[in-house]
Formats: structure tokens, sequence, C-alpha cells
């Protein structure tokens, strides 16, 4: 219970915080002292963050997790489905985004504007800059502290899949599914549904 | 140009576009668990630390680049 509690305080420290510095960062120009300080500092503090909570808290190893995406990949060059097609349209996405950018980007022209460029002209005004670095800000402690293990005793061991987190990853599901030996790099067995954020 | 739109622009719509419909596909029920969501495809990245560290430098990337070298 009082797990719960300091969980629920720690969530709300840290949303408040982040909102309040986003409100801060959102009246700084991109060219002052101020804009590079403070989001150096941020991107430092969150990384720091991740590194030290997730030292011995990851599910699987990285070489493991590797391995599985190879075995992933193979099963489905010899046998598609429609999970394997689902996540080959992301990689999609991502090349043509990509792509585009690189294009946008390497011909310097008018008429070819990079993402960023567009995005410059949200983040000119204090509104559009303060909502975007509140965003950017969540998503990184979600990157730093999400889908941690529990030290000690998983909670969530006694959980349905659904609920102990993956029954909704339909992915690592994809990622598993079929081979029969992808569990093998699970570092203290297979929850990973005890997320510090 | 029409109304100040450029073929930039409009190359970015059409990869927003369906990139958000893509999106909203994917997040229907009925999708269920056939097709990996937006959500799925970030959270198997954080299964190990080569993923998160990954995710970790493309966000600090992306950071740096809209909040301090563009306007």
């Amino acid at each position: 219970m009082s797990n719960v509690v300091s969980r629920k305080v720690r969530l709300l420290l840290l949303g408040a915080s982040s909102v309040a510095f986003a409100a801060w960062e959102g009246g700084k120009p991109y060219t002052t002292t101020d804009a590079h300080v403070s989001v150096a500092v941020v991107i430092a503090v969150v990384v720091l963050v991740a590194l030290y909570s997730g030292r011995h808290r990851q599910e699987m190893k990285s070489l493991a997790w590797l391995k599985g995406m190879g075995r992933s990949i193979r099963r489905y060059l010899s046998n598609p489905d429609v999970q394997g097609t689902g996540a080959l349209v992301w990689l999609v996405f991502f090349m043509a985004y990509f792509g585009w950018d690189l294009n946008s980007f390497l011909h310097q022209q008018r008429d070819l504007p990079t993402l960023s460029y567009l995005i410059g002209r949200v983040t000119r005004y204090y509104t559009g800059r303060s909502v975007l670095v509140a965003g950017w800000l969540l998503g990184g402690w979600y990157l730093a502290l999400g889908l941690l293990q529990t030290r000690g005793a998983r909670l969530g061991d006694d959980l349905p899949a659904d609920v102990s987190g993956h029954g909704g990853d339909n992915l690592a599901q994809w990622d598993s599914g079929g081979g029969g030996d992808s569990g093998g790099g699970v570092e203290q067995g297979g929850n990973v549904g005890d997320e510090t954020v | 140009m029409i109304l100040g739109v450029v073929i930039g622009d409009v190359v970015w719509m059409v990869i927003g576009g369906s990139f958000a419909a893509w999106l909203v596909v994917t997040s229907l029920p009925a999708a269920g668990r056939r097709l990996p969501n937006g959500v799925a495809i970030v959270r198997h990245f954080l299964h190990s630390w080569i993923g998160r560290v990954l995710l970790l430098g493309a966000w600090a990337e992306v950071g740096w680049h809209l909040f301090c070298q563009r306007p």
C-alpha cells in the first residue's frame, strides 16, 4: 500500500516538475544560453536516472534481445504473418520520415522544408514550445523509467497476463511466438508489468 | 505553390496523415493483438538496455535539435 502511495507521489512530483520546467523553458528562445544549458542538463539528468534506475532491472540482456530480433526476422521471412507485416509498416514509416527529411536537408530549398523547420513554426511561440517541451520531457521519463522490473519480489507475478504487462504487449508476443526459445534471455523470469512510471 | 503550400509541405502532410491513420488503425480494438501499435513498438525496445539506449539517444537528439538548433 505504501509502495502504491509513494509511487503515485513520485509520479505526481515528476509530472509537476516537468510541467513547471516546460512552462519556464517555453519562454527561452532557442538561441539563448539558458535554453542550451537547461536542455543539456535535462538530457543528462534523464540519462543518469535511466542508468541508475535500470541497473539489474532490464527484462532481457541486450544480446538475447538482438538474437530475438534476428529470429523474428528470419521467421517472418520464411513464414510471413500479419503481425510481422504490421511491424514492417512501422519500419516503412520510419524510413519514409528519415529519407524525406534527409532529402529535404540535403537540397536546402524553400520548396523542401525539413520536419524540424515545420515544427519550428510552432516552437517559436511560447505555448507551442512549452507544450512540445512538456511532451518531450514526459516521453523521456517514460523511456528512462518505463518497463523496469521492481527490485526484489515482482508484484505482478500473481496477476493475469493482461494485467501484469505481457498481455498488452503484442509485439513481444510476436517476438516470442513460434520460436519457443525466445525467453532464454530473460534474466529473472517473464514479468515486466511493474513499471516505475 | 498554392496558398503558401509547397511541394515539401504536401509530402509531409501525406506522410503525417498516413502515419496518423496507421496509429488509429493499430489502436482499434478490432486490430487487437494482430497488429503492433505504437506503444507496443516502444515497449519492445524498452525490454533491453540496447533498445532503451537507442531510444534515449534518439530522444536526446530530437530535443537538442528542436529546442536548441531550430526556431
